[in-house]
């Protein structure tokens, strides 16, 4: 009533709730992923040092993922704008459960890259090549799993 | 009361929150067949490199697990309109339980997938042919189970 914004008044913290988890989440499993692969790397550089930076990929994989999850946050907040547009307990719904969404698939992504990336970055200095491109192909799915995620819980919203 | 969509006001709390679980949970199930499965493959391929991309079929299959909980959540996300039509606690309720299901069971196909890929992949190197037969049928099946999950729960809602 004082308030110069039309909709429901606690449709926002559903709404910045879901921008939050989507950060939250999605960096949890970058950061689990770029620790266990970072691991891997410096237990397999004691004997291989010149394999260490053909090594990194599991490592930047796992930060990439954060970087998804921040993308959404951004998103999730510029479309929380009650003046503008009228800001409604449905948005605020679809808002939480996308966010929700992409930070949780980003942390079972990150985990899952961290746990491969180990065991194939110490794998790898043991027999190159065919390995390398194993693990660089698990990366990439995971990786493209998350995307295709964002990018089609987002379509319903718009 | 002001907005303008009919319906219950807090029924797309649920159904949001049904396409989310869908996601998240078959995105856990299919981050952890692909870790578990991944780390086989890379103790294996350190023996056995000329296996290594046969020994691909579990990562692949616990993969697709995640893509099925998307197109679940997709289904149920594109279904919550309250402007199109009148959205109750009803149909809330029914997305939500569908989308549980859904995730659930492609979390339990995915650890199943992991925990048998894994065991699978290492057999593989030491005994060829009958066993890698038996490992694709057992992840095929275990596919195949998800499937009929999405499907069968899906016909009640509409």
């Amino acid at each position: 009533m004082a308030s110069t914004f039309s909709g429901d008044e606690t449709a926002p913290f559903f709404g910045f709730l879901g921008a939050a988890a989507a950060l939250v989440f999605s960096c949890m499993g970058a950061a689990y992923g770029t620790a266990k692969s970072g691991v891997g790397v410096a237990s397999m550089g004691v004997m291989r040092p010149e394999l260490v930076m053909k090594s990194i990929v599991p490592v930047v994989m796992a930060g990439v993922l954060g970087i998804y999850g921040l993308i959404i946050a951004v998103i999730i907040s510029t479309g929380i704008n009650p003046k503008a547009k009228s800001y409604y307990l449905f948005d605020g719904y679809a808002h939480l459960s996308s966010g929700l969404a992409c930070g949780l698939a980003g942390l079972s992504a990150g985990m899952a890259i961290g746990i491969v990336g180990d065991a194939g970055v110490r794998a790898n200095a043991q027999i190159e090549l065919l390995l390398g491109y194993l693990r660089i192909t698990i990366c990439l799915g995971l990786k493209d799993e998350c995307i295709l995620r964002i990018i089609i819980v987002f379509y319903p919203l718009n």
